[in-house]
């Protein structure tokens, strides 16, 4: 009824069928497709589209002119027009609406009583000429509509045809075919939009600007989106304005800003809000897309620093809200933006709010980070114990913290307990990186027989070269040829510096490896062919690294360079010397470099710890 | 049947002895609630042997010594005759047809043209005073002899039969300016006989009778009769109410009720949907104004109806035209026939007729619908 009322009051007394037209839209099913109002009103009039010069569609044949051509629901009507032939004034005055209505359903013995009865009541009335010509056999057309309902417009095309078959002059009904016409297009210019085919959605929408109502909200954003896409931003910008101002259902208004926001800077949005909170009696239904667009800027800065800043005033009141709200989400997000800023303090406080307010394993996650960025180590660690389970990024986060500790070039002695403790989250995560740290801490502190199964679990859980490497020489260290052997056939064609260990079986009495990898391989390769001072500074390089002094093994690096060319050694010391002075891009380009020039565990292994060390956020396992 | 349902009596031509037969049919005072007292269980089909019992109750009503008698305007004529022997045919009863056609033959084709006379009076002597025929009635009488040629395998029939379909082709018909038509009568439809050109009547189209009627006249194009025919009622929507009047005049396209009659759809047209529904002519749309004439919930109508308007006039007094549009209904719906329009009452002779003319339409077209 309200639907009714509505079409009534928008039309007007001038309109004498609309009573029938409303009770006829009334009977019938209009689903999803057809959801529209019966009558555009003067709230819904449509956005001209063309208001401004449609450059993108001028050399385009309007789709309209291509579709009647193959429209199968708009063969020629013969003789008849659909124009109402004027009548006496004295039909202004007569209620037709019952007798349409009876016409509507093809029930002419009340058409024909009704007639009469109107004529005793008004003689000079005369009874509208075309009352059947909407006549539609009832049962006919509700299977039109009842398909039409579900969309199916090609089986509403093969509908017609069945019925044209048997009777070659049945039209649909002109309202019928308006719809079907429309939805047809409406069709295309979603199959366009899906397609990202700007072009065509645009030149659809220009050819038709009935289609831009608010009944139709759907299709007014793929056009808006089109525009986007087709560098119309200013209107983009009127069309969604249009909307923001036109359409009353405030769920559509509220997602207009939403996907304007999606598609338009937010410069451009606040305009848009701007003029959405104009309306009357808008109140504060745009202040969650408000929030939502910082929220979304603040993300994207925690992702990337360099994107465009908040404005200080906007973030003060986003981190006033999120006070007064306490909102944990909004918390950590901040936390992450500090974090991206590398304000390590305030990004704890933060994300300690965060947790204050709620459990979120988000929150834990970036609170141990920003601790461990800080050097807090021994509480990163025990936090990220406690909360492991939480969240697999947390224990992920735990095996990181360890496996850094236990692969330090000079790895401090671990009590049984935390080591018992790291493997069994290692174990519980079947962490590659994890298992293989436990497996260079066995090696590194020479229990072999130890690290060989933590390299073996850390290959069967994911092969790679350092594992693999880990693996053969463990092996080579207990003297399992065997495996040893095995190892190097399984791994050797996909790892050459695996199948480089074969030297290593030949001589199996060769020293040169194991012990602390760095010193020794660096000892070991530096002196060879740089003559008595390359000799000389190599051995002091690897000196300086050993007693902690990083810049000035580096700058001995530098000066035995220039006179002679660095080996992989030396250039995995340079390595870990930029990476012990925090300088872990440049570590990773000096270990990049190398694995590319000659790939090795060594390499892989800086590679692998300076990525980690420049990506806290997403630790590669 | 020309004059009687339909105040021929204003035509020149033909000169009636009894003025007072121009009135429209009476209403037979049979209601709906007689009829579904001995309604049929609901079950698909009508019962065997329906039509033989209503036969028999039509015989002993109307059928006397081989003449159909139409109780209420209290003649007989060549359409009367046509009807009752398509029943006996449908029913198979052979001596009841033998009896009727004898008297046919004897009584009314009696004129040199070899068509019937159309109407026959017992009070009046000699019985026919008009010779003119009514084309309708010589058209179901050798379509009711072709039927019961093959049903009976009697050539003779079907010669007689014959004979007829030339007459008509001969006589009958002419080109209009709508095309090969089938005139109502020898005389009196001339395009010089009225101001409005050549009248015709729709109704006379008895479109399950032509595909008969091509086997058996091929000198005649009857096929272009037909597409004339389903032309015309195409053509001839009349006031918002889109129906054809019982007599149309063709002297311009497109034709208009005729003057010399009042422009009314009634007795005559009321026939033109069970032609449609009956006949395999597949053309719905032209069912569609009729099938709303009887609304069945409300037991409204069909109504004989004023083309000047469009308003209601009289319902039509019978059982029968509800049938009528039932099978219309049907035809063109696939609605299934009213339960109070399963079993036949004997009520006035046309209106009965037309019943039992559309069971037997439904029962070979449309058995769905029963």
């Amino acid at each position: 009824m309200k639907h009714m009322a509505l079409i009534l009051g928008c039309i007007g007394s001038a309109f004498v069928l609309s009573g029938a037209q409303a009770a006829d839209s009334l009977k019938r099913p209009l689903a999803s497709l057809s959801s529209v109002q019966t009558e555009s009103t003067d709230t819904d009039a449509p956005f001209d589209l063309n208001a401004r010069p449609a450059v993108s569609a001028a050399a385009k044949p309007s789709l309209s002119e291509s579709l009647s051509g193959t429209s199968a629901l708009t063969a020629p009507r013969a003789g008849r027009s659909l124009v109402q032939p004027k009548r006496e004034a004295a039909a202004g005055s007569v209620d037709e609406s019952a007798l349409r209505f009876y016409a509507s359903q093809n029930d002419a013995a009340r058409v024909s009583m009704e007639i009469k009865r109107l004529k005793v009541l008004n003689p000079s009335w005369e009874p509208p000429t075309n009352l059947f010509d909407e006549a539609r056999d009832p049962a006919m057309d509700q299977k039109l509509w009842d398909l039409f309902g579900t969309g199916r417009l090609d089986e509403v095309r093969a509908a017609v045809d069945e019925i044209r078959a048997t009777d070659p002059t049945w039209q649909p009904s002109a309202e019928f075919v308006k719809k079907f016409e429309l939805a047809e297009l409406r069709q295309q210019l979603v199959a366009a939009s899906d397609a990202k085919d700007s072009a065509s959605v645009l030149s659809v929408a220009e050819a038709h600007p009935d289609m831009m109502v608010c009944a139709d909200v759907d299709v007014m954003w793929r056009v808006a989106e089109a525009l986007v896409h087709t560098n119309e931003v200013d209107r983009a910008q009127d069309l969604y304005k249009h909307i923001l101002t036109r359409c009353p259902n405030p769920a559509e208004r509220l997602a207009t800003i939403q996907k304007a926001a999606e598609l338009l800077p937010a410069t451009a949005i606040k305009p848009l809000i701007a003029v959405g909170q104009r309306r009357p009696g808008a109140g504060r239904e745009f202040e969650s897309v408000q929030l939502d667009l910082l929220r979304r800027q603040v993300g994207k800065l925690a992702a990337d620093p360099t994107g465009e800043p908040v404005i200080a005033s906007e973030l003060r009141s986003f981190e006033t809200l999120t006070t007064q709200k306490k909102a944990a989400n909004d918390a950590v997000l901040l936390g992450w933006y500090y974090y991206s800023k590398k304000d390590w303090p305030t990004a704890q406080t933060w994300f300690k709010q965060a947790m204050s307010w709620d459990r979120i394993p988000k929150a834990v996650e970036g609170y141990a980070l920003a601790l461990r960025q800080q050097g807090q180590l021994a509480e990163a660690e025990t936090l990220s114990y406690e909360w492991r389970d939480a969240d697999p990024l947390i224990a992920k986060l735990y095996i990181e913290i360890l496996a850094t500790a236990l692969t330090e070039p000079k790895p401090a002695a671990m009590d049984a307990g935390r080591l018992a403790r790291t493997e069994s989250v290692i174990e519980a995560a079947q962490s590659v990186n994890g298992s293989q740290a436990m497996g260079w801490y066995y090696y590194n502190t020479g229990a072999f027989q130890k690290a060989s199964p933590w390299f073996s679990k850390s290959v069967a859980w994911g092969a790679n070269e350092t594992n693999v490497l880990g693996l053969a020489l463990a092996a080579n260290r207990m003297k399992d040829r065997a495996l040893f052997q095995k190892v190097l056939a399984e791994h050797g064609t996909q790892y050459p510096a695996v199948a480089a260990l074969k030297a290593y079986d030949q001589k199996p009495g060769s020293k040169g490896q194991g012990g602390t990898r760095v010193a020794k391989r660096g000892g070991g390769g530096g002196g060879g062919n740089g003559g008595g001072q390359a000799g000389q500074l190599a051995e002091a390089a690897v000196a300086q690294f050993k007693d902690g002094n990083y810049k000035e093994a580096l700058a001995t690096l530098d000066k035995r360079a220039a006179v002679s060319k660095e080996d992989q050694g030396l250039g995995v010391l340079r390595g870990w010397a930029l990476y012990q002075l925090n300088q872990y891009d440049k570590a990773r380009d000096q270990f990049a470099s190398m694995d590319k020039k000659q790939s090795s565990r060594d390499t892989q292994y800086g590679l692998y710890y300076s990525s980690a060390k420049l990506d806290p956020l997403n630790l590669g396992d | 049947m020309i004059a009687l349902r339909t105040a021929l009596l204003g035509l020149a031509a033909i000169t009636l002895a009894t003025g007072a037969a121009a009135k429209t049919e009476p209403r037979t005072g049979l209601s709906l609630a007689q009829a579904t007292e001995t309604q049929a269980p609901a079950e698909a089909g009508l019962p065997a042997g329906w039509l033989q019992q209503a036969w028999a109750k039509y015989k002993q009503r109307f059928v006397r010594s081989g003449r159909v008698i139409d109780d209420v305007n209290k003649i007989s004529h060549s359409e009367g005759q046509g009807y009752g022997m398509l029943i006996a045919v449908k029913a198979g009863d052979r001596a009841g047809f033998d009896e009727i056609w004898t008297w046919t033959k004897k009584e009314l084709y009696i004129d040199a043209s070899g068509l019937a006379a159309w109407q026959w009076k017992e009070k009046a002597s000699p019985n026919v005073t008009d010779r003119n025929n009514a084309s309708d009635g010589d058209v179901l009488i050798a379509w009711a002899l072709i039927e019961a040629g093959a049903k009976w395998q009697k050539a003779e029939y079907v010669d007689d039969a014959r004979a007829i379909v030339a007459a008509l082709g001969r006589l009958n018909t002419a080109q209009t300016p709508a095309g090969l038509a089938l005139i109502p009568g020898r005389v009196g439809f001339q395009a010089e006989d009225h101001p409005d050109g050549m009248v015709l009547n729709l109704s006379y189209w008895v479109f399950p009778a032509f595909d008969r009627l091509k086997g058996l006249g091929p000198e005649t194009d009857w096929a272009e009769i037909q597409a004339t025919g389903l032309r015309l009622i195409r053509d001839s929507r009349f006031s918002p109410m889109r129906l054809p009047a019982d007599w149309i005049a063709v002297g311009s396209a497109p034709p208009a009720p005729a003057k010399s009659f009042p422009a009314r759809f009634s007795y005559n047209a009321i026939r033109i949907p069970l032609y449609l529904a009956w006949a395999k002519v597949p053309q719905p749309d032209l069912l569609r104004p009729f099938a709303g004439l009887w609304n069945e919930k409300l037991n409204l109508g069909p109504f004989e109806v004023d083309l000047a308007t469009g308003g209601a006039l009289d319902t039509f007094g019978g059982t029968g035209f509800r049938a009528v549009i039932a099978t219309a209904k049907c035809a063109l719906d696939k609605q299934k026939l009213d339960p109070s329009l399963r079993t036949v009452e004997m009520g006035a002779y046309y209106p009965t007729t037309l019943h039992i003319l559309s069971l037997i339409a439904l029962q070979e077209r449309y058995p769905e619908c029963l």
